[in-house]
This record gives structure tokens, C-alpha cells and sequence, in this order.
């Protein structure tokens, strides 16, 4: 499969940096093909500024300087999502991404303003990498808003029938080598099956 | 009361600006002394940068970048956003204004285990927000879960004064908004500003 690998952490020696390497070696072992979109890497700005917002829904030139990050979109059979969790939501970095990218004629259609359909069927999974500071309850009581942009945001987006893997470590701030180990564990695991 | 109204959306002609005039309209005539801080028009950087997150947890150095920031945030006694919601949240720019201003130390304790925060902005003792969004309210609560309004009321709240107020105000189904609807919004918005 191609695997469109949406990373987002700005430290390349973090628990991040670790958790890449792990899950870049399941997929390469597992034989998938990786596009991998390191946005702090690649400088994306994730700021969608006044001449974008009024192309927004004008579909064609609304892609204007994003071409080929849309061609990537379009590319991908599958979408994995890498990031922290930070003051109880993704980073502005991927919200900038998702505000830009997701856009008329190319992940929905608003021909029909009463019908929305999503177009981004090429993608048949959706897999995402997630650490928290605080516990899993903590994280409950906020709404989760980094597990509901995976399961609930993105998912609607891509394929009706793709199965969604949502990989999250709570409680950074507790955990221990351990536990974080454990985790790395996990990853590399769920990608060789992935 | 001395309130920091907060801003972030791209358009001068947007309908968020014209919520945000009626609001400082309303405000003012409570006779609050307003300070507008328009994030696009002051072009912040919303990007935690690498120097930024290996700061992060050093206090002190973590303010160095974001000084003029934290100076609004201790002089306002009173926050207001105003934004509009895409995707479920808030816009980038106003997420990574969160990110990189709301740093520990300077505006709250790293909680130890599973303690609760412990806040340091007890200067602000009103918080709320006005925002937009495209979808009925019952999709905002009940599946999106509004993780905009919840990051301001349940995320940055329990970081200000424990009696602090609040309030929220939303327009939903704004795609189908109409010319009256947005006039009662802004109407209602000006009311609900002049009666903080």
C-alpha cells in the first residue's frame, strides 16, 4: 500500500522521533510504499491566510501553492496521522494542515450544498499515533478532541469502509521507561501487520 | 475591568470582525477598557518551534519568545475569543497561540501525577467566547464534542481565578446562515458583551 505518513513533532531526538523510527521500520518490513510528510520538516505553513480563504470554494484555484501536497492526498491508499497532544488538541501545525488541505474538490464535494459527499475514497485505512501528557480520564473529560479528528473528523473523509487504528499512549507525564517502551513495542507491531 | 478581546480570522470583511466590533462595541459601553489583540493583523507565528519545545519546560526561558504575549495575558483581567470554527476547532493560528503563550510555570504548575493543575492566571476573572460554525448545534455537542470550546472553558478556565465566569456564544448552520440570522447574532452579541 501507499502510505501517506502525516508527522508532526518539531524535536527530531524525541519519544516522537523514536516512535517514527519504530513504525517506518514495521511498514518498510511489512512491504508498504511511504510518502512520509514530515510538516515541520518540510516548513509547512499551517496558517490559512485572507487570499485563501476567499478562493476557498472556488474549486481549482482554491489548490493555489498546495499542489503537491494535494497530489499526495490523492496519492495515498492509506493515511497515517503522528502527533502529541498538546493543551488538549493537535498541534497547530496539523490543524493548520487540515484547515489548508481540506478542501472542496478535493476531500468533499459541495456541488450539492444540502448532500456534502466525502471524496477522499482512495484512502482505505486510517491509522493514527497519538501521545497525552495527562491520564486517559483527564483526556475523557476534555472530549478527547485528538481521538475525535481521527475516528470521528477524519474518518468521515476517507473510505465508508476503512478500518480505523487509533494508537495512543496516555499519560506521558507519568509514564515511566517502561511504559513507553511498551509502547514503541506496540507500534512497531501494529505496523508489521499493517 | 480590563479585558483582552483575542481574534483570529484571516478576512477584514468577515463576519468574525464585525462580531468582534460589536462585541468591543458592547464592552465598552460597560465601561470595560478593551485591548484588541487580532492575531492575523499582528501576524503571530503560530508554530511551536524546535527552540520553543526544548524550552518548554524551562521556566523563564520559555517566556522569552512569547513576552509581549504573556504581558497582554497579565494585564487583561478578562479574556474574550473570537474566532470562527473550522474543523471541529479552532483555527491554527489560534491553537498555536495556546500552545506557545500558555506555557508552564508562567501560566500554570506541571501538575505532579494525577493532581489536578494547579493555575496561574488568577488576574482573569471572566472568560468566554463567541464563535461560529457550520454545523447544528445538537452536531457541535453531541458528536464533534466542540473541542474549541472546550479548550478555552475546560483547558484555560481552571487555570484562571477559581471564581472566574464564563460564557459562550455560538452561531451554528452558519452555511445556511441567513442576512437576519447574522444581524439577531450580532445584535444578541453586543447585549450579551454590554451585560459582562
Amino acid at each position: 500500500m501507499r502510505v501517506l505518513y502525516l508527522y508532526c513533532h518539531p524535536v527530531p531526538e524525541s519519544y516522537h522521533g523514536a516512535l517514527r523510527a519504530v513504525a517506518l521500520a514495521g511498514l518498510a518490513r511489512a512491504g508498504h510504499e511511504v510518502d512520509l510528510c514530515d510538516l515541520y520538516h518540510e516548513g509547512f505553513d499551517p496558517v490559512l491566510r485572507a487570499a485563501e480563504r476567499r478562493s476557498y470554494h472556488d474549486v481549482g484555484a482554491n489548490l493555489r501553492g498546495l499542489e503537491s501536497y494535494v497530489a499526495r492526498l490523492k496519492r495515498a491508499e492509506a493515511l497515517l496521522v503522528q502527533f502529541p497532544t498538546w493543551c488538549y488538541g493537535a498541534p497547530a501545525m496539523l490543524k493548520g494542515f487540515l484547515d489548508r488541505l481540506v478542501l472542496p474538490g478535493v476531500a468533499f464535494d459541495l456541488s450539492d450544498p444540502v448532500r456534502v459527499k466525502p471524496t477522499l475514497h482512495n484512502i482505505t485505512r486510517l491509522m493514527a499515533i497519538v501521545t497525552y501528557g495527562r491520564s486517559r480520564l483527564g483526556a475523557w473529560y476534555m472530549g478527547d478532541p485528538p481521538r475525535k479528528l481521527v475516528t470521528r473528523y477524519l474518518r468521515w473523509f476517507v473510505a465508508p469502509s476503512a478500518p480505523v487504528d487509533y494508537l495512543a499512549l496516555y499519560g506521558m507525564n507519568t509514564a515511566g521507561d517502561a511504559q513507553r517502551r511498551a509502547f514503541l513495542e506496540r507500534v512497531e507491531q501494529r505496523l508489521e501487520r499493517f | 475591568m480590563r479585558i483582552l478581546l483575542v481574534l483570529a480570522h484571516p478576512q477584514p470583511e468577515s463576519f468574525a470582525h464585525a462580531v468582534q466590533e460589536r462585541a468591543r462595541a458592547g464592552l465598552q459601553r460597560a465601561g470595560h477598557e478593551v485591548r484588541l489583540l487580532d492575531l492575523y493583523g499582528i501576524g503571530f507565528d503560530p508554530v511551536m518551534s524546535e527552540a520553543d519545545r526544548r524550552d518548554y519546560h524551562t521556566p523563564g526561558l520559555n517566556e522569552v519568545r512569547v513576552a509581549d504575549q504573556l504581558a497582554h495575558l497579565r494585564w487583561a483581567e478578562g479574556l474574550v475569543f473570537v474566532y470562527p470554527t473550522w474543523w471541529y476547532s479552532l483555527p491554527a493560528m489560534l491553537k498555536g497561540w495556546i500552545d506557545r503563550v500558555w506555557v508552564p510555570f508562567a501560566t500554570f504548575e506541571l501538575p505532579q501525577g494525577l493532581a489536578p493543575v494547579q493555575g496561574r492566571m488568577r488576574n482573569i476573572r471572566l472568560i468566554g467566547g463567541f464563535s461560529t460554525y457550520g454545523s447544528p448545534w445538537w452536531w457541535i455537542r453531541l458528536v464533534s464534542g466542540d473541542p474549541g470550546r472546550r479548550i478555552v472553558m475546560k483547558g484555560l478556565r481552571p487555570l484562571c481565578h477559581p471564581r472566574c465566569r464564563s460564557f459562550w456564544m455560538g452561531h451554528y448552520r452558519m452555511d445556511s446562515s441567513t442576512p437576519a440570522s447574522r444581524a439577531r447574532f450580532l445584535r444578541k452579541v453586543e447585549a450579551l458583551a454590554a451585560g459582562l
